[in-house]
């Protein structure tokens, strides 16, 4: 199915065209949300939700930019929007344990956090890979997100300028930062290990 | 070290995409039906047709439960007669000056 023919589809609330959009897309969708929020199940959460978006705003779709590139930018804002959450909700949690409240079950994975192992890693590179995953998670959300759509989902430049929504030069700068702020942080583990 | 720290840097180099689990598709559906009955019924109670249309209900219920209450009101007064001969009759009634 083309995708054209495919917009025209979904915009017409064919079931055959969603289907289609979701067994195409999911793949991409999953991988950049699991490598943003960092759990398997909330990967599913969001990817989830952002298909069940993109079936409730497909009208306003104006085709002005890719269907790829659209999916990637709701992608990536809901995964940020639910680590964003998730991530509050811990801090609120940690808060009310201070004083004295109930601590939960998350205390255990506040103290000591869940190391991510993403499948799609080699075996003999799943260490490095979590080391650097735990950093990648420091970085700004926009450092991330750029850093993410290269390495993890090897988009071109161009094409991350296109789901940012931004130039070439802060793409090129994004990733420069991430890079840099990512050798210090490595360099802290390694060297203070 | 800055061995170790630049393959690191490279862990995700030719790294394959992680796949979601099985049925996710169905799994959609099933949330967007859930969505559309929220939706269907967070409508039915703020569309103002069916608001206007639920108070106009309950006031011609009302003034219905009124009527219906004055008109037995009335039927009981007409029979207040009958029941006072009764009363008289077998030496039940009094008044009170």
């Amino acid at each position: 199915m083309e995708t054209q023919e495919l917009i025209v589809g979904l915009q017409r609330g064919s079931e055959t065209a969603f289907r289609h959009l979701v067994d195409t897309y999911q793949r991409r969708v999953y991988n950049t949300v699991l490598a943003i929020v960092q759990h398997p199940d909330d990967a599913d959460d969001v990817t989830q939700e952002v298909f069940v978006t993109v079936f409730e705003a497909i009208k306003q779709f104006r085709g002005d930019a890719q269907l790829s590139t659209w999916l990637y930018r709701i992608a990536t804002t809901r995964a940020l929007e639910a680590y964003r959450k998730k991530h509050a909700r811990k801090r609120f949690a940690f808060l009310t344990s201070l004083f004295g409240g109930d601590d939960g079950e998350d205390s255990g994975e506040r103290l000591h956090p869940v190391e991510f192992d993403h499948p799609g890693i080699q075996l003999e590179q799943q260490e490095r890979a979590r080391v650097l995953f735990a950093a990648i998670n420091r970085l700004s959300d926009q450092q991330k997100v750029a850093f993410t759509l290269h390495h993890v989902e090897g988009l071109s430049y161009q094409e991350i300028t296109e789901v940012m929504q931004t130039s070439l030069s802060s793409v090129e700068s994004l990733l420069f930062r991430a890079k840099q702020n990512l050798k210090k942080q490595l360099h802290s583990y390694y060297y203070n290990a | 070290m800055e061995d170790e720290l630049e393959k690191t840097l490279h862990a995700l180099d030719g790294m394959e995409r992680a796949e979601p689990k099985p049925f996710l598709y169905t799994r959609i559906q099933g949330r967007l039906e859930r969505r559309r009955a929220d939706t269907y019924s967070r409508i039915w109670q703020l569309k103002p047709a069916y608001v206007i249309a639920s108070v106009a209900m309950l006031i011609v219920l009302n003034v219905a439960a009124m009527l219906v209450y004055s008109r037995s009101q009335r039927q009981s007064g007409t029979a207040k007669p009958s029941i006072d001969a009764v009363a008289s009759d077998y030496g039940l009634s009094f008044d009170i000056q």
